[in-house]
């Protein structure tokens, strides 16, 4: 488990994405969801499952009620294909998705504790100008990697058979490495490598609510839920380098330290229902909505209110000897307007996912499977289509699982 | 499903998964509009560059290959003197019968090819036989380009050079001078090998007897500066050949006295090690008339604003200083590194030198505010000598013909050093082109509207 969680944190400073657009702000936000959430369009906030870990809301931990313990953890990979008017670039990604451990202090206190990627970074693009003073072209080739990461610890209170209360502290770490180096055109040898190293850090508080009414004795439900998250800021020290080559030689001209660049994260509320049918089919929706307008505006570019709009279908697993109808389906769909204007173009993302939950044998635990495709942005105005599709494997395990490791 | 094929199915996808994928290296141009890059990158070619005249007083121009001989005036007035002296040594081996009669003697001379000046005229010079011996610094080992030794007063022979057509007294190949001289020495050279030879033959014996030759030109009458093989012990070294004839055995024959090859050093001991030990070229320049007259000594600058628009760069004689003395006014952009520093000079038209003559590298040194030495100019970084001026000929468009200079380190460095500029930059010849020689380099400033002198900058700024 330890050896694990450590993985979890080596590999969470990888590259976990390959975006031109992460080159803003804190990166691509992975406010989508985890686990079984993913196949569901990233719909939470009114979905209420004994089975999975529910981070989204976390009011809907108190739904575990017959476990002790459970454990989620998962990997992805990520193919991305960048288009510009230029031509096409593809990537392949691939990192942990998440990981998280959910345990129970009594029937009415649950809690999850776990480490995921808040924001990702990655790209390395090319942009030319003009020199000031000559006609002669400047490339500056921008490079960039890290990512904050977000470790939280979650509780999940039931006040009375349908209403819970959720909270979730969160704590925001991490390194975002940019760099540019600049070539001019007719000297070559002599690049010039701008470096900024910031570690972030900073803390954020959720609060939630789910309200679930059992619609009829045949397993119909309706789940209502919201979540409130005001705005933190994420501060930190940026190490900051500039190298001058001259032809074999690189020479350190510049450093400093200096306070990074202030983000704040926005205040978002989000809200959702869910209804399940005769414990057959359930259909989940949800809005969210995060101030990103909080955040002043970049000298080119405009932080703008973020909507996601997402909706998410289950056929729910069934009791049977059949493997297949003992798996749960899933598909959904999500909309985000996105938190950047370029150009004055929202770059909106919209995406499809598929996915499929199957039980392991004699256990509730589950290996779940989620695909997603995706678009972002545009290629008008000289920016850039991002396609991207994207395999994540979740495994939840839980109590039952580990008290059997025991008895062996 | 097993649970140890689910476990070991997790631990390898999360091994797998954290190796990296991602082709970050993979480049694509976004154009210059997806994001406001804030590095701002300027050019500035309008920067200040002052050039000075300065001067040296000397230099050692023993222990070379090349003599040289003539005078001439450039047309800024600047006169340039050259004389060459050097000792001779009998040949070991002459063995002449009593029998046989002194016919002639002649310095036979072997031009190298080097001319500087007007060759449209003949010029006129006298061989003098010296009465003072050549003596070189007992601490450096070296002769300079201003000292002289007293000649007797009247010369051992004269001759004329026309170089586009030499003359000569007798038949030899035309890229040599045979200089008749004074058959009573002569006549003593020859009664002395016939009749003293073992002492004659002694080179310390003879170099009492026979101190050496000086060749200088004579007073008005030279307009070009012209060079001699100097190497000893060569087909071509400079020589007195003394001719005889034996008329019982009936023949003609000679023999040599060629330039000094082995001599004693100051520690006495007899040597080869250096060609022309006790062997120099006498070279001075007038400057009275001329533009940089006022130029008294070796610390001493003058502005080329004062001179014309130009300043001047002779081997050993003549270096331009060049100073840059606006550097930090960088800092008014902002802070930021020097990507690159190139300095562009135009010769002028008016220098010694043809536009195919011209050295294809100037050198360049750091100096001090007294135009000392300090240092070469390294490339940033690195320890190797940097700063070389590459000439960029080109006749096809607008006649362009400059050096350049990649002269970044210097920029660099007093652009990140607080203090006042200590140094300077100093323009000279090469140490090692052709030297010796009188040729000269003329440079336009950058208030000469004909010859272009610019300082090409790139800064980054972030």
């Amino acid at each position: 488990m330890i050896l694990l969680l450590l993985t979890t944190f080596v590999s969470m400073s990888q590259n976990s994405t390959s975006s031109p657009y992460s080159y803003f702000s804190l990166g691509d936000v992975q406010n989508v969801a985890y686990g079984r959430n993913i196949a569901i369009g990233g719909t939470g906030y009114g979905v209420r499952e004994s089975v999975y870990l529910n981070l989204k809301n976390p009011a809907s931990l108190t739904a575990i009620d017959s476990l002790s313990m459970l454990y989620e953890t998962g990997v992805f990979i990520k193919f991305t294909r960048n288009s510009t008017v230029d031509g096409d670039s593809k990537y392949l990604d691939g990192n942990i998705s998440s990981f998280a451990l959910g345990h129970r202090y009594n029937s009415r206190l649950m809690a999850a504790f776990g480490v995921m990627p808040y924001s990702q970074i990655g790209y390395s693009f090319l942009t030319s100008k003009y020199i000031e003073g000559e006609v002669s072209t400047v490339f500056t080739q921008w490079k960039g990697s890290g990512g904050i990461n977000k470790m939280f610890y979650s509780l999940g209170l039931k006040l009375n058979k349908n209403f819970s209360l959720g909270g979730e502290a969160g704590f925001y770490y991490g390194p975002i490495i940019k760099s540019r180096t600049t070539t001019i055109a007719a000297e070559p040898g002599s690049p010039t490598t701008y470096t900024e190293n910031s570690q972030y850090h900073g803390f954020s508080f959720k609060g939630s609510f789910q309200y679930s009414a059992k619609l009829d004795d045949e397993g119909s439900r309706l789940v209502l839920g919201g979540a409130y998250s005001p705005s933190y800021r994420l501060s930190g020290i940026s190490d900051i380098a500039i190298y001058q080559a001259y032809d074999a030689v690189s020479v350190l001209t510049y450093t400093n330290e200096e306070k990074a660049e202030k983000i704040y994260l926005p205040s978002s509320f989000g809200g959702g229902a869910s209804l399940t049918l005769k414990g057959k089919v359930m259909l989940a929706a949800d809005y969210e909505m995060a101030r990103w307008s909080i955040n002043p505006n970049l000298s080119e570019n405009k932080y703008v209110d973020q909507q996601i709009y997402s909706i998410g279908l289950e056929r729910v697993s069934r009791n049977s000897r059949n493997f297949f109808e003992k798996c749960s389906y899933r598909v959904g769909a999500r909309y985000d307007s996105g938190y950047i204007t370029y150009k004055n173009v929202a770059v909106n993302d919209l995406r499809f996912t598929l996915g499929m939950g199957m039980p392991l044998r004699n256990s509730l635990s589950t290996v779940n499977v989620a695909f997603e495709i995706g678009n972002r942005g545009t290629l008008s105005r000289g920016l850039m289509d991002e396609n991207y599709s994207k395999i994540t494997l979740t495994f939840s395990f839980h109590d039952y699982w580990f008290m059997k490791r025991k008895i062996d | 499903m097993s649970m140890r094929i689910i476990i070991s199915l997790l631990l390898s996808l999360i091994m797998f998964s954290s190796c990296e994928f991602d082709d970050a290296d993979q480049i694509y141009d976004l154009g210059n509009d997806f994001i406001i890059d804030p590095t701002r990158v300027i050019m500035v070619d309008t920067l200040t560059v002052n050039t000075f005249n300065t001067r040296i007083d000397t230099f050692h121009t023993s222990r070379v290959n090349r003599f040289l001989l003539g005078m001439t005036k450039n047309n800024y007035g600047i006169e340039t003197y050259c004389e060459s002296y050097f000792r001779i040594a009998p040949d070991p081996l002459a063995d002449i019968e009593e029998t046989s009669r002194f016919d002639s003697i002649q310095l036979i001379l072997h031009l190298d090819g080097y001319h500087t000046g007007d060759t449209t005229q003949i010029g006129e010079f006298e061989v003098y036989r010296l009465v003072e011996d050549i003596l070189v610094d007992p601490v450096t080992e070296y002769l300079y380009n201003n000292q002289q030794f007293k000649v007797e007063e009247v010369p051992l022979g004269r001759f004329t050079l026309n170089l586009n057509r030499v003359i000569t007294d007798i038949d030899v190949p035309t890229d040599s001078v045979a200089v008749s001289i004074d058959p009573a020495l002569g006549q003593e050279l020859f009664d002395m090998l016939v009749a003293e030879k073992d002492s004659i033959l002694e080179n310390e014996i003879f170099d009492k007897y026979f101190k050496g030759i000086c060749i200088r030109p004579v007073k008005g009458k030279s307009s070009f500066v012209f060079g001699i093989n100097a190497k000893p012990d060569t087909l071509s070294s400079p020589k007195l050949r003394l001719y005889y004839s034996d008329k019982r055995y009936l023949y003609d024959d000679f023999v040599d006295f060629p330039i000094e090859n082995e001599y004693r050093n100051t520690k006495g001991v007899l040597s080869t090690t250096y060609p022309n030990y006790n062997a120099f070229v006498h070279i001075t320049n007038n400057y009275q008339g001329s533009l940089i007259e006022s130029l008294s000594s070796s610390e001493d600058i003058l502005s080329s604003n004062s001179t014309n628009n130009v300043s001047f760069i002779q081997a050993g004689m003549l270096r331009t200083r060049i100073e840059i003395p606006y550097i930090d006014d960088f800092y008014y952009l902002g802070t930021g590194t020097i990507v690159s520093a190139e300095l562009f000079m135009e010769p002028d038209e008016n220098n010694s030198l043809e536009k195919a003559d011209l050295p294809s590298q100037l050198g360049m040194s750091l100096v001090d505010h007294k135009n000392r030495y300090f240092s070469p100019l390294y490339v940033v970084g690195s320890t190797q000598k940097g700063a070389i001026g590459v000439l960029n000929y080109n006749d096809e468009f607008k006649m362009k013909t400059y050096y350049s200079y990649d002269i970044t380190s210097f920029v660099k460095d007093e652009y990140d050093s607080n203090a006042i500029p200590k140094y300077a930059l100093m323009l000279h010849l090469p140490y090692d082109y052709k030297y010796p020689n009188v040729d000269q380099l003329v440079i336009g400033n950058q208030a000469s509207d004909v010859n272009e002198l610019r300082l090409k900058v790139y800064i980054t700024n972030y």
